[in-house]
């Protein structure tokens, strides 16, 4: 406990439109909000587009700082390009209720995106504008395993404030000056928790990591030995399986890999980013025909060994995986990555 | 906030010469850019690799074929087989195109000063072995004897080819010219060029090794190498994966955990040895 932090505050349910209705006035406002038939986190105008009784959005916060589609620079018919018109403006982005293991995400997408001699300067405005109010998961989700994989249903790491909901409304508590700015802003919906409602909330944060239901097997050691995963047989038993749609790329929160193409119209050109996947064979292909993951097998594996192992070798300890779930819940031929991870795992156990 | 990296500088093409015929034709581009403070600010090392835009088209990835001793112009040197590449056959001397860069490690050529040079080029590989012999060249006080091998299917494929026999005739290199198959009035070897190299056995003696060209020719160029006696820490080759972004961050480059744009595209042997057989 830092001697100036702040002490967590109750924001009762009846204030909470009233809540949003402040951050609308700070910034862009960005909460989970019914997209066609899946709730995600799309930007809000009015406070009664949040969707209040949510599990996890359909993406995490990658969306928002790294666009599916956008425009890096604009060029005329005399050939001269501009990031005049395409450079984010320096605008306040608010997410309201990201789940902890989205917030954490960004820690391998700064990672990437800030790794030296190169600044993203289009990642880093929106990410330096960015404030987060996490929800903590008080009841798991099916496939959820953050408990095993270095996070916590009620993490705070890259959150501005942590909301725990307790009867009758929240528990707030800011991590960062920018969230004290947040409750600062919105202080008369605010008030001081009863020692009950502080005790419950403390029950619901212990109780929660007991509660996730899959696990992932010690991965720390694929940083340093998970070369040796490479030539395993399993990719090709995988990759069969795989038939190659990138879903689990897509919805990663972690991943970040985009291509880069060029449009033109009317004698304005634009370069735009789109977000690609290392599950597409011509993510990879030379102009030659050469293709160095010309299967499905390599590219499972490029996908799990980025991860798994070649983040954590050139960030130490960054395990790039959130466990969220969402790639095994969400593909199609239902593969697990737990189920893979166990696999690479039993097989290095055999070798030790 | 630091400059934006992926922003192209206006430069022009100065000259277009035309290096083979056919349906994968060569072109080298002699660019300047603009701004000639940005002229001067453009330090690159032999082997360094440069973004090229096509405007309306996109961005291609090319290895810098000039050497920073022969001035401030740029050369690339393109093969005409993508679709980026196929339009910039079409550019003019005058036209722009734009430039961002330099990428990529280069040759560590202050590691090989007092070394012979071993150069082994097949087809288009060889542009970005020239940076490097054109270099060593101007600079012969650094460096020991130096040899280019150079093979292409057939007379018409072999770039640079005027240059080479310029470089041979005055002594200042020994240059072994090769084809894949026989023709009329050809003087040189005919064979692929890891046969040339046998042929020739080099010396491994105090030699460096610098190969690129096809990846079935650097294989058993390598064999050869290994067989004449040359360490693994002594062979260099280039692997130009596909790229995007160039500054590390679009994520196909990789090999295992080896960003190519940024750690490579020059590797010894020895470091590729220990890479997983992802390229």
């Amino acid at each position: 406990m830092v001697n100036d932090e702040r002490p967590p505050e109750f924001l009762p349910q009846k204030n909470l439109l009233g809540f949003i209705e402040k951050l609308i006035e700070l910034g862009e406002v960005y909460a989970p909000k019914a997209v066609g038939p899946v709730i995600d986190l799309g930007m809000i105008h009015d406070p009664d587009e949040v969707v209040v009784d949510f599990e996890q959005t359909r993406q995490g916060i990658r969306t928002i700082v790294e666009p599916q589609n956008e425009v890096l620079l604009t060029y005329d018919a005399k050939s001269t390009f501009s990031e005049k018109e395409t450079l984010p403006l320096m605008r306040r982005r608010i997410v309201l209720w990201c789940r902890p293991c989205d917030a954490r995400a960004l820690t391998f997408l700064d990672d990437n995106f800030y790794d030296p001699p190169f600044v993203d300067p289009y990642y880093a405005r929106r990410r330096e504008n960015l404030i987060l109010i996490g929800l903590g998961c008080a009841q798991p989700f099916p496939y959820c395993f953050c408990g095993s994989i270095g996070g916590d249903p009620f993490g705070k790491e890259n959150l501005d404030v942590l909301m725990t909901q307790v009867i009758g409304g929240y528990l707030l508590e800011t991590v960062s000056e920018k969230g004290r700015e947040i409750a600062d802003h919105a202080k008369e919906l605010l008030r001081r928790p009863t020692n009950d409602q502080m005790a419950e909330a403390e029950r619901i944060h212990r109780a929660a990591t007991a509660k996730l239901r899959r696990k992932a097997p010690d991965v720390t050691k694929f940083s340093t030995e998970g070369m040796s995963s490479f030539e395993s047989p399993i990719w090709k038993r995988w990759g069969e399986k795989c038939i190659g749609c990138g879903i689990c790329t897509y919805l990663c929160p972690t991943c970040w890999c985009f291509d880069i193409t060029d449009t033109e119209t009317k004698g304005k050109g634009y370069r735009m980013r789109s977000w690609d996947s290392c599950q597409f064979p011509l993510f990879t292909l030379h102009t030659s025909g050469h293709n160095p993951r010309p299967d499905k097998a390599s590219r499972v594996r490029q996908r799990v060994m980025h991860k798994f192992c070649y983040h954590p070798s050139n960030y130490p300890d960054h395990i790039a995986c959130v466990g969220c779930g969402r790639c095994s819940e969400l593909c199609p031929m239902d593969i697990d990555l737990i189920a893979i991870l166990n696999e690479l795992s039993e097989a290095g156990e055999k070798d030790a | 906030m630091p400059e934006n990296p992926y922003l192209p500088h206006p430069a022009i093409v100065r000259e277009v010469r035309q290096e083979t015929f056919g349906e994968r034709a060569v072109r080298t581009f002699i660019v300047d850019f603009e701004d000639e403070k940005r002229s001067a600010e453009f330090r690159y090392r032999p082997g360094q690799l440069a973004m090229l835009s096509v405007f309306g088209k996109g961005e291609s990835m090319i290895s810098i074929a000039s050497s920073p001793t022969t001035g401030r112009s740029l050369q690339f040197t393109v093969m005409r087989v993508g679709r980026v590449t196929s339009i910039m056959h079409y550019l003019e001397a005058g036209e722009r195109i734009g430039v961002r860069g330099p990428y990529g490690n280069g040759f560590p050529m202050d590691d090989w000063e007092g070394k012979n040079l071993l150069f082994i080029g097949g087809g288009i590989g060889l542009p970005p072995l020239r940076s490097a012999y054109t270099y060593a060249l101007d600079n012969p006080s650094k460096f020991g004897e130096i040899t280019i091998v150079y093979g292409a299917r057939t007379s018409a494929d072999l770039v640079f080819r005027k240059e080479l026999e310029e470089i041979s005739r005055s002594g200042k290199a020994r240059v072994e010219l090769s084809i894949d198959k026989a023709e009329d009035g050809w003087g040189g070897f005919v064979g692929f060029v890891p046969a040339n190299v046998k042929r020739l056995s080099p010396t491994s003696e105090n030699t460096i090794a610098i190969t690129c060209g096809p990846v079935i020719m650097i294989k058993f160029v390598i064999k050869e190498l290994m067989g004449l006696g040359f360490k693994p820490g002594a062979i260099f080759t280039t692997l130009e994966n596909k790229m995007k972004c160039g500054i590390g961050k679009c994520g196909r480059c990789n090999i295992g955990p080896v960003l190519v744009c940024k750690k490579g595209p020059v590797f010894s042997y020895e470091q590729i040895q220990n890479m997983p057989k992802d390229f």
